[in-house]
C-alpha cells in the first residue's frame, strides 16, 4: 500500500472510458492521451498452455478475423461491460503503462472510469477490480450519461434538465440530468456494433455474402446513413459468396444501408420516446426549449440527429468531438477531483 | 474551481485566424436565408426552434440564447438547412465568444456556504475533539474519585455509619418530645378563642355586644352552634375529651422511653452457619465455635476484641446499635480484624 502510494506520486490521474469499442484515457493536466480499439490479441503457446498477450489497441484490431490459429483477437468489453474480466485487466494494464511511458516506476494513478448506467451491481465491481488489478491505486466510477454531458460542455449542475443520448459501441444511454444527478435514465444495449451487426445480416439476406466486422464497419463509417439524405453514397464491398463459396465483389449504397439499420435505429428511438415520457415536466420543458445533445461514436452515423429531431419534433445536435466527450468529461471531473467533493460518483 | 475544455475545433481556430471581412455567423446565416427566400417561421419550424431563438441567432444575441454548446448545435443545424458548410460559421462564432469557462458544481459546494460538505466534516471533527476532551476529563475525575473513596473507605463508612445512627437517635429523641406533650396545650383541634367565647356568654351573658366586632363574629356563630348548653358542661367534656385522647399519645412514648442499649454493646447476630473467634485483650477466648442461623451473642470482655468471622456474609455485627460493615473488612468471605468498641461512642 506504501509503496503504491509513492508510485502513485509518479503517476498521473487518469479518467478512462473504457468502451466496448474503444477504449480512451484522459490524462490530468495533459488531455487525452491515449484512443485505441478496445482489442487484445493473445497467443495461445500450445493446448492447455500459456497464454500471452500479442498486441493490444489498433495492432490488435488489424489482426480481427485475420488470425492464425494459436492467436486469437478478444474485444474483451461486451454491451459496455466486461465479457472477459483477465484479458480487461491486461488491456488496462497496457493502456496505463502506454500513458506512463516515461515513468522507471510501475504507475499507480488514481482511475476515474466510466460505466453505463445500466449495469449491475456486480458489472460494476468487476470494472472497479479490473482497474485495480491494473494497477490503479484508487478507482472511482463514474455514470456514462454524466460524464458525456460534462463533457459536451452542458452545465450539469444547473437546475434545469439536460438530456444526453450517449450512442457508444456495445450500449446507447439516454438520459436526463439535473442538478449533476441522472433523474431518468434508460440504457440499451443497441449501438455501434449493433449497427455492425445489422449491415452483416443485410447483406448476407440480399447479397448472399458474407462480410466481417471490420468490413461492416468501414461501410457504416463510410455510407452508412439514419436519415434519408439528398445525395446517395456509394461503396465497392468484397466477400464471400454463400451460395459459391469465393469471395466476389458488389456495391452497396446508402439507402440499403438505411434499410439495413431501420431495426436497431428504432430501438434507440423508441428509447428516446420513452425517456421523455417519463420525464416530470418541468425537465421535460427544459428539454423542449434548449434541446437534446448527442454524444458518442453512434452519434456520427450521418443523419442520426435528424432521425430523432423528426422523430421527437425537438432540436438535436450532435456534440463537439463526440467521441471523445465521455472521456473528456471524466478529465473534467478529474481536474477537480482534489479541490470539490465530487457528487458525481456513481456508487459500486 | 473551473477550467475550458479543450477541443480540436478550438485548437483549429487559435491556429488559423480567420480573414478580416469574415461577417458574423447571425448575419451570415441571415444573408444566406434571404438568398434562398426563406421566412424565419419557416426556418423555426425546420429546426423545431421557437421564432425569437432564430431572431437571436442572427441577431448575433448570444445572451440571450443557452450555454454555447446549444449554440453550436443550432449554428450546425441552421448551416445545414440551408446548404452551406457550417465550420466557417462556427469559427466566426468561437473568435466572437470564446469558449466559456465550464463550472462543474459551483451551485453545490460553495466554499462559503455552511452546510457545504468540507465545513459540516470541520464541525463534526470539532464536536469530536470536544466530546472526546470531556470524556477523559470525566474519567480523570472518577479515577481520582475512586483512588481518594479507597484511601479513606474506612474512615467514610464509619463517619456515615455514626451519622446514620447520630439520625435515628435525634428522632427518637424528637418523638419523645412529642409524645410527651406539656398538660396545658389541648390536644383537642377545638381553636382556643372560640372556648373563650363560649364561656363568655355563659359567664356575662349581657356583655356579649361589647368585646371587638370580629370576636363578636366567631363568639356569634359558636354560640348558634351550641346555643342551649350551659358553660359548665362544655367543660366538663372538653376534660372528658381530654382524658380520653391523652392515653394512646402517651403509649408510644412509653415504648421510645425504654432503656436505650449500652453504646459500646458488641452484639453478633448470624443470619447463616459460621465459624467464629473473638478474643478480648488479653486473649481470653470471648466466643469460639460455629454459630448457627438466627444466634445471637453479645461479647462481654475486654476491649479491644480480635475477630475472625468465617462467613462473613451471613454475619451482622452491631455496636451499641450500629451496624458495622464487615464486607469492607472481608477477604474472600472471611474477615480478620482487630476492634474497639470505644472508639464508636
Amino acid at each position: 500500500m506504501l509503496f503504491r502510494n509513492i508510485r502513485g506520486m509518479f503517476s498521473n490521474d487518469l479518467s478512462i472510458d473504457l468502451g466496448t469499442a474503444n477504449t480512451l484515457i484522459y490524462a490530468r493536466g495533459r488531455g487525452i492521451v491515449l484512443n485505441e480499439p478496445s482489442v487484445v490479441a493473445i497467443r495461445h503457446e500450445r493446448q492447455g498452455g500459456t497464454k500471452t498477450v500479442v498486441a493490444v489497441g489498433e495492432e490488435a484490431k488489424q489482426m480481427l478475423g485475420r488470425t492464425p490459429q494459436n492467436v486469437t483477437a478478444i474485444r474483451p468489453m461486451k454491451d459496455g461491460v466486461i465479457a472477459d474480466f483477465t484479458v480487461t485487466e491486461k488491456m488496462l494494464q497496457y493502456f496505463i503503462h502506454k500513458v506512463h511511458e516515461t515513468s522507471f516506476l510501475r504507475p499507480s494513478p488514481r482511475v476515474l472510469i466510466c460505466v453505463p448506467c445500466g449495469s449491475t451491481q456486480v458489472e460494476r465491481r468487476a470494472i472497479k477490480e479490473s482497474a485495480a488489478g491494473a494497477g490503479a491505486r484508487e478507482v472511482y466510477l463514474i455514470e456514462e450519461p454524466i460524464s458525456a454531458a460534462i463533457g459536451a460542455g452542458l452545465a450539469v449542475h444547473e437546475p434545469r434538465g439536460c438530456m444526453v443520448i450517449d450512442i457508444g459501441g456495445g450500449t446507447s444511454e439516454v438520459a436526463i440530468i439535473s442538478l449533476s444527478g441522472i433523474v431518468y435514465a434508460e440504457s440499451v444495449r443497441i449501438g455501434g456494433d449493433t449497427f455492425d451487426d445489422a449491415i452483416i445480416n443485410y447483406v448476407r439476406r440480399n447479397y448472399g455474402t458474407q462480410i466481417g466486422e471490420a468490413t461492416a464497419e468501414r461501410i457504416k463509417h463510410n455510407i452508412g446513413s439514419a436519415f434519408p439524405g439528398n445525395e446517395v453514397l456509394e461503396i465497392d464491398v468484397k466477400g464471400r459468396s454463400l451460395a459459391e463459396g469465393v469471395p466476389r465483389s458488389f456495391t452497396l449504397n446508402s439507402n440499403e444501408i438505411l434499410e439495413a439499420l431501420q431495426e436497431p435505429l428504432s430501438m434507440v428511438v423508441q428509447a428516446v420516446k420513452m425517456a421523455l415520457e417519463k420525464t416530470p415536466p418541468e425537465l421535460g420543458a427544459d428539454v423542449a426549449e434548449r434541446g437534446i445533445v448527442l454524444t458518442g461514436g453512434g452519434s456520427l452515423l450521418r443523419g442520426f440527429d435528424r432521425l430523432i429531431e423528426e422523430e421527437t419534433g425537438l432540436p438535436v445536435f450532435v456534440a463537439e468531438d463526440p467521441l471523445t466527450c465521455v472521456a473528456r468529461g471524466g478529465g473534467v471531473v478529474l481536474e477537480m477531483f482534489d479541490t470539490q467533493e465530487s457528487s458525481l460518483f456513481a456508487t459500486e | 474551481m473551473s477550467l475550458s475544455i479543450h477541443t480540436p475545433a478550438d485548437a483549429d481556430a487559435d491556429a488559423a485566424p480567420a480573414p478580416e471581412s469574415l461577417p458574423s455567423p447571425g448575419s451570415h446565416l441571415r444573408a444566406l436565408r434571404e438568398a434562398r427566400k426563406l421566412d424565419i417561421e419557416r426556418v423555426a419550424a425546420q429546426l423545431h426552434l421557437q421564432h425569437a431563438v432564430v431572431e437571436a441567432i442572427e441577431g448575433d444575441q448570444y445572451d440571450a440564447l443557452p450555454a454555447p454548446v446549444f449554440v453550436v448545435g443550432y449554428l450546425k443545424n441552421y448551416a445545414r438547412l440551408l446548404g452551406a458548410d457550417p465550420t466557417p460559421i462556427l469559427d466566426a462564432y468561437r473568435r466572437l465568444s470564446p469558449p466559456r469557462e465550464l463550472t462543474l458544481t459551483p451551485a453545490l459546494t460553495p466554499p462559503d456556504m455552511p452546510h457545504s460538505f468540507g465545513s459540516s466534516g470541520r464541525w463534526i471533527w470539532l464536536f469530536g475533539v470536544v466530546l472526546l476532551g470531556v470524556i477523559i476529563g470525566a474519567a480523570t475525575l472518577w479515577i481520582r474519585a475512586q483512588t481518594a473513596a479507597e484511601q479513606a473507605s474506612d474512615v467514610l463508612s464509619l463517619s456515615t455509619q455514626t451519622d446514620a445512627a447520630a439520625n435515628t437517635a435525634a428522632a427518637s429523641e424528637t418523638e419523645t418530645v412529642q409524645a410527651a406533650p406539656p398538660e396545658s396545650i389541648p390536644l383537642r383541634n377545638t381553636p382556643a378563642p372560640a372556648t373563650a367565647a363560649t364561656e363568655t356568654p355563659a359567664l356575662t351573658p349581657t356583655a356579649a355586644a361589647v368585646p371587638a366586632p370580629v370576636e363578636t363574629l366567631v363568639a356569634a356563630t359558636t354560640l348558634a352552634k351550641v346555643p342551649s348548653q350551659p358553660a359548665a358542661l362544655v367543660d366538663e367534656e372538653r376534660d372528658a375529651d381530654q382524658e380520653d385522647a391523652d392515653p394512646p399519645d402517651k403509649k408510644p412514648a412509653a415504648e421510645t422511653a425504654a432503656p436505650p442499649p449500652t453504646s459500646t454493646e458488641v452484639v453478633l447476630e448470624f443470619v447463616g452457619t459460621s465459624w467464629v473467634d473473638v478474643r478480648a485483650a488479653n486473649g481470653r477466648v470471648v466466643l469460639n465455635g460455629e454459630m448457627r442461623s438466627g444466634d445471637r451473642r453479645v461479647l462481654e470482655g475486654e476491649p479491644p476484641y480480635k475477630f475472625v468471622i468465617g462467613n462473613a456474609a451471613a454475619t451482622q455485627l452491631t455496636i451499641g446499635g450500629r451496624p458495622f460493615d464487615l464486607k469492607r473488612r472481608a477477604q474472600g468471605n472471611v474477615a480478620r480484624f482487630a476492634l474497639d468498641p470505644k472508639s464508636f461512642e
